[in-house]
Order: C-alpha cells, then structure tokens, then sequence
C-alpha cells in the first residue's frame, strides 16, 4: 500500500516537473537567438565566399580582356610599322622610277646628241653629251643599285618584324594577364574541365560516381608539368597570333611602271653613248645587269623589280580568342566540408544520410576560365595607305576553322567592355 | 493567486536578460554579415575601378589615371575613402621568371609618361583613412568595442594593367620610341 502511494507520489511529481518544463519558457528567447547567430554566421561565410567567387570571376575576364586586348594592340602597333615602312618603300621606289627614267632618256638623248654631232651645223651637240652623259645617262646603274640596296636592306626587316610579331604579341599579352592577376592558364584550365566535369557526372541520376579523386590526380599531373610553363593567357588558335602580312605582286595598277624593255634599252644605249664618260666604270662598279635584277645576292626572295614594281609586304591578321583564368581556393572556415554543403558528395543530396558531418574533398571556390576576341580594325597593309590599325575587343568567337567570323561562327557571345 | 505571483516574481528580469544577451548576439552576428558583404562588395568594386582605372590610362595617352572621386562616383557606396596609383606593371621578362614586380614600388614617372604602356593602376579602398574613420556611412556608427585600427582589416587592394590602346605607332615617331621603349622594357626585365 505504501509502494503504491510511493510509486504515485513520484509519478506525480515526475508528471508535475514534466509540466513545469514544458510550461517554463526562460532560455528559450536564448535558444532562438542561438540559432540565429549561427544562421547568420553561416550566410555572413556564405557571402563573402560568394563574393570571393564573383570577384575571381571578374578577375579572370579582366585578365583574359586586357591580353586580348593587349594581343590585338601589338598585332595594330606592327601593321602600322609595316604600313609605314611600306609608305617609305614606295616613295623610295617612286622618287627611283622618275628618277631611272630621267636617267634613261637622258641616255636617249646622249645617243642622239652623239649622232647629231656628225650632222652639219649641229657640231655643237658634241658639246653636250658629256653633260648629258655625266648628270642625266650615268646615274642610271648607281640608282638602280641604290634602289636595290634599299630594297635588300628593307625586306628583311619587314620579314622580321611579319616573323616576330605572334612572339610580341604573346608576350605583352601574357604579361598584361599576369600583372592583371591571372594564374597559370594550364592550371586553371584543367582545374575548371575537372569541376566541370565531376559536378556533371554528379547531376546523372544514380550515377553516384566519386570522380574527384580521379580528377584530382588527371590536375595535379597537369599541374605539375604543364603548370610549370608561366604562360597566363593563351589563344585557342595559335596561328591566329600571326600578322597575315606577307610580301604579295604589286597587282593592280602601279602608276608608275617600267616594262622590262625599258631598262634594257636604257642600259644598252647608256653603253654605247656615254661609254667614254664614264658609264661603263659605274655600270661595273655596282654590278649592273638590266635583266639580272632576279639573279642578283640577296634578293632572289624579294624578287626586285626594276623602277617601282617591287613586292611589297601586305595584309591583315584575323580575329584572335583568347583564355585566361584563375584556380580555384578553398573558401573560409572550412565549411565545404560539412558533407551537407559538398555537392561533391551525392549520397546526402538522395538519401537520408547516417554517414559523418563531415566528408571527403572541400567545396572551394571554383576555378574560373575566361575567354575573349580582338581583332585589329583599321586600313589593312598595302602598298601605299593610312597608318590607322587599331586593336579592339570584339564578340567572342569560337574558331571554326574559317577566319571569316562574319559568316560561319555559330556561337558569338558579347563582352561588354 | 500568492503562488502566481510568486512565479511572476522569480521569472522577473528573465526576459530581458536574455534579449540583452540574445540581441546582442544577433546584432553583433548581423554586423558580421554586413561587413562580409561589405567587404566583398568592396573587393568586386575596387576590381572593377582598378580595371577603369588602367584602360582609362591606356586610351588617354597615358596623360593621368581618372581621379578618386571619380572612381568613388562611379563604383562605390562611400565617397573619399578610396585611393588609385599606378605601379610597376608586369614585363614579358616578369612572366618568364615569375616574378611579380612589388606593388610598393612607383612606376617611374619616365615610363609613365610615355602612351606606349602598358599602365598597371592599383585602387585602394580603405575605410580607415584617418579623415574618414568612424562614423561612416556603413552603419552610421560605431560598433562597441571596435576601435579604428580594426577598419584596416577592411581594406580592399585591386590591381589590373592594360596595354597603351592610344598609341599604335600611327607615326614614325611613335613607332621609333616605342620599339626602343619595349625594348627597353623587355630586356630590362629580363637582365
């Protein structure tokens, strides 16, 4: 009896505690705000890893735009150099075309004067001739080898500028990447395809696949070998980086022009009339040959031409894409490795998980591959023309195959910039 | 009624001391929050201002980075607490060595000067200028506690460098002083 008046004591005043539990209400405002600190503790990481994520982001295509930008301003600076070097080239030729056929009908003229002398009353075209010879006819072989001088001394160092340009142009760009706070290019590529990668297999459903590792070690090889070349930015198409500037026939209509004939003829009567006053000694003296312009040391590439119509470097360079980025990082406090945050891990996305808090891998901030255009814009080189090549940024072209991006590209994409 | 009354009287001050504790908490929690965003908005923004910054250079002939309060009018909430300067930017001979020029170092004001380029510009954003410390117009006040030298952990430092877009060499000129200039500048960071 008294057991049982125990037993109902306690249980009443067990029942009564109960009671008094459930009814008191002290810590609970404590309790809550508890969980909000931890909330907002964990969207303050949130953010400012979100944040950390945008600003690579914006990072890696301020870096990809400054060397695009920076390639196609270096590929404009060398179209200009050629450009102008073409304009001198085209005057030297011009003021040597005048000049050479000055100089030919002035051995015209010698020969005539060398006949008339024999006609009655004309003795005094005797007279003349060593004038016309001395400062018209005999200038004729020096000028043409001063042309040619010209001519081989200024072709190769347009051919070396057309050859070092892409090198330049790589150069400026990876450094305008670098100082922009790119990383190794190699890096951040491998390391962005393997994130890509890995969280596609991870959206298969039931595919339940753990790659990372796998894909960990494909990058840390990469890493280790390609990551080791400091290359920052670097064009999906590396024949892009080329001038597209090369020596090309003078085609069209020259205005100034002589025929072979012309030299020929002006050489020929040059030796008859004015032998004895000295063009025979300059005609030897600089090697002349009027139709071995083509054979003659040095410019058998260039293939020179007598007067004006010599080769001339001409062209354009096409669009360029470019790739930069950066690598990923781990984001603050560690908290990608709550398995509940870590995509990585898809058994806590599916199914009720039993497993421990925290898993393998980390969630870090990813790694960000950028991509931009440019193209130079402005006169293309020719033979005689505006000094006006400029570098911009354009649309985002995938290479194709073609250089036209105006036709056949299926995937522009815009920068702003 | 007695024992009511009695349980009213040991509960007094309960509440209130744990809203004092709870809020505080919270605002301190909630000040966290603004700061991480705070900051990292600063971050994305000074990225931003740096790149305006160094392309404003490069198609201005190189004449003079924009101004701060530019900068600030354009890109931030605050006005006067950011700062922009031109540092060394990065040569080819840099990326082969991988050998980042120090940002303490002033660009010199010979190269500087030249369109040619490339212009590397450094933007600032740092609450704790000393004109410009608490209050400020984040919060308008102060958090307890903290005092001014904490706003330099808030300080966001970005950095970008652009080519000289406004000299393409268009003269014989240009064209000579920059082929020596780039080498110069090539070479230089190679040897």
């Amino acid at each position: 009896m008294n057991e049982t008046k125990l037993v109902s004591s306690d249980k009443f005043k067990l029942a009564a505690k109960m009671e008094t539990v459930r009814s008191d209400e002290r810590g609970s405002l404590t309790l809550l705000a508890g969980m909000m600190v931890f909330l907002a503790t964990m969207f303050a990481v949130i953010a400012f890893d979100t944040n950390r994520a945008i600003y690579d982001r914006i990072l890696a295509q301020n870096a990809v735009d400054a060397a695009a930008d920076s390639a196609a301003l270096w590929q404009a600076r060398f179209c200009n150099l050629e450009q102008q070097l073409n304009n001198l080239h085209y005057t030297v030729d011009t003021v040597a075309c005048v000049a050479e056929g000055v100089a030919t009908a002035a051995c015209l003229a010698a020969a005539v004067l060398d006949v008339l002398q024999f006609v009655p009353f004309c003795e005094w075209a005797a007279a003349l001739i060593p004038p016309v010879c001395f400062v018209g006819c005999d200038p004729l072989c020096p000028e043409d080898a001063a042309q040619h001088l010209f001519y081989d001394a200024l072709m190769p160092v347009q051919q070396a500028i057309v050859d070092i340009a892409p090198f330049m142009a790589f150069g400026y760009a990876n450094a305008a990447a670098y100082g922009s706070g790119a990383n190794n290019v190699f890096d951040s590529a491998s390391q962005t395809i393997t994130e890509t990668i890995n969280d596609g297999i991870n959206l298969i459903p039931g595919a339940n696949l753990n790659l990372s590792s796998t894909f960990s070690s494909i990058d840390s090889v990469i890493g280790s070998t390609l990551g080791q070349i400091p290359i920052y930015a670097m064009p999906l198409d590396p024949t892009s980086l080329e001038l597209g500037v090369h020596t090309n026939e003078n085609n069209g209509s020259p205005p100034l022009y002589w025929p072979p004939e012309v030299p020929a003829i002006g050489d020929g009567v040059g030796m008859v009339a004015c032998a004895e006053y000295g063009y025979d000694d300059f005609q030897s003296g600089v090697d002349y040959s009027a139709d071995g312009d083509e054979n003659r040391d040095g410019s058998d590439q260039y293939k020179p031409q007598w007067g004006w119509n010599d080769l001339y470097y001409k062209g354009n360079p096409g669009y360029m894409t470019w790739v930069a980025g950066v690598t990923n990082r781990n984001e603050i406090l560690g908290l990608g490795n709550l398995v509940w945050l870590n995509s990585q891990t898809s058994a806590a996305q599916s199914q009720m998980y039993t497993g421990p808090a925290t898993g393998g891998g980390s969630l870090t901030i990813p790694a960000f591959l950028a991509i931009a255009s440019s193209q130079v814009e402005g006169t293309p080189v020719i033979c005689q023309g505006n000094v006006d090549a400029q570098g911009y940024l354009i649309k985002v072209y995938i290479p194709t195959g073609t250089n036209n991006p105006g036709s056949s590209i299926p995937f522009p994409f815009t920068i702003y910039h | 009624m007695k024992i009511i009354l009695s349980r009213h009287s040991g509960n007094s001050g309960q509440f209130m001391a744990e809203a004092c504790i709870g809020l505080a908490l919270m605002a301190f929690t909630w000040i966290l929050l603004v700061y991480s965003l705070f900051l990292g908005t600063n971050q994305i923004r000074s990225e931003m201002a740096a790149r305006y910054a160094a392309w404003y250079q490069a198609n201005n002939s190189g004449a003079a980075l924009p101004s701060a309060s530019s900068l600030d009018q354009y890109f931030f909430y605050q006005t006067g607490l950011s700062s922009v300067a031109n540092i060394t930017p990065a040569a080819i001979g840099d990326v082969i060595e991988g050998n980042m020029p120090s940002s303490s170092t002033t660009y010199g004001s010979a190269d500087g000067s030249a369109a040619n380029g490339p212009f590397k510009a450094q933007v600032t954003f740092d609450p704790s200028v000393a004109a410009n410390q608490f209050p400020y117009n984040l919060l308008n006040t102060q958090v307890p506690f903290m005092p001014n030298s904490m706003l330099q952990y808030s300080k966001v430092v970005s950095f970008c460098q652009w080519d000289g877009d406004s000299d393409c060499w268009t003269s014989p000129g240009a064209a000579f002083s920059g082929v020596i200039s780039s080498l110069k500048s090539s070479l230089g960071s190679l040897f």
